[in-house]
């Protein structure tokens, strides 16, 4: 057996050796990356939903409590404090969640829920220590007015944000 | 009757038609944040405490001043607050509320020598 030939066998009993334990440590090394990935995608998934989840019931309590207060306005035409309370305290899913919205992929959605929250609570600081008088005059009543209707409004476009959170498609 | 009597009396006159009216200076006092509020007006045939819907703290003689700790408690009552006070002094209460942050809705009264009153809610 000359040199080259003795080289050779060296070279085919290496690769026959080691050829599985590099490809194995390549899959293994590989595997583990893709489950990574896999894992992260699952828990955002997860996180994702639960945003969902927490920022529909929100978006639902609000549109209820303005439903009750539209309710009474109707019947006296007083819009009842202790409703502008009660939306007061229904802002703290959005609080707690703004950091991680970018998850909604759908980015009109993402201005279309950052929007509503600031003009919900823009409203209720205006609101606070206006509402309810017990004036009869034009101007009291208009203001009232105002600020039932813009609850209202606010009702309607929550509802149309939980809808399109609650819809399958929004990722 | 003194006169936050005469008003109280008057309050509950003219809308007891809207509203039910309770005194408060009276026996089965109600505390609101803390404080005991002259008025508290509810809806018609109801008296819960959730359906509260204004309060009122009725100044006289003294000093504005003096009430003072008295408005910031009850501002803070998720409750519309009326602080009532008589015509000369309702700059001066405006003034006060303003300058601490109280918020607050004001009316104003005259008594006059017959012992009526006229009331202007704001």
């Amino acid at each position: 057996m000359n040199d080259a030939t003795s080289t050779i066998t060296i070279i085919n009993a290496f690769i026959s050796g080691a050829a599985p334990v590099v490809l194995g440590s390549v899959l293994a090394i590989g595997g583990g990356w893709i489950g990574d990935v896999l894992r992260a995608w699952g828990e955002r998934q997860r996180e994702l939903k639960d945003i969902k989840i927490v920022l529909g019931d929100e978006l639902e309590s609000i549109e209820t409590i303005i439903e009750i207060m539209h309710q009474t306005w109707t019947a006296s035409n007083i819009v009842y404090p202790v409703y502008i309370s009660d939306l007061s305290s229904n802002t703290a899913s959005f609080e707690n969640l703004r950091p991680r919205l970018f998850l909604i992929k759908d980015e009109n959605l993402r201005r279309e829920i950052s929007a509503f929250y600031k003009k919900f609570k823009d409203l209720l600081n205006k609101s606070e220590g206006t509402v309810g008088t017990l004036a009869e005059t034009t101007a009291a009543k208009e203001e009232q007015k105002k600020i039932h209707d813009g609850f209202e409004k606010l009702g309607v476009e929550a509802k149309g944000i939980k809808d399109k959170l609650s819809k399958p498609t929004i990722s | 009757m003194n006169d936050r009597q005469k008003v109280i009396q008057y309050i509950i006159s003219t809308l007891s038609n809207r509203f039910n009216v309770v005194d408060n200076t009276i026996a089965d006092k109600k505390i609101v944040a803390g404080q005991f509020p002259d008025v508290l007006i509810f809806p018609k045939n109801s008296t819960a405490d959730r359906d509260l819907l204004f309060i009122m703290k009725i100044e006289n003689g003294g000093e504005l001043i003096d009430s003072l700790p008295q408005w910031k408690e009850l501002a803070t009552a998720p409750i519309t607050f009326y602080i009532v006070v008589p015509n000369v002094k309702i700059d001066d209460a405006k003034k006060l509320a303003n300058a601490t942050g109280v918020k607050a809705k004001f009316a104003s009264y005259q008594i006059d020598n017959q012992g009526s009153v006229t009331l202007n809610y704001e």
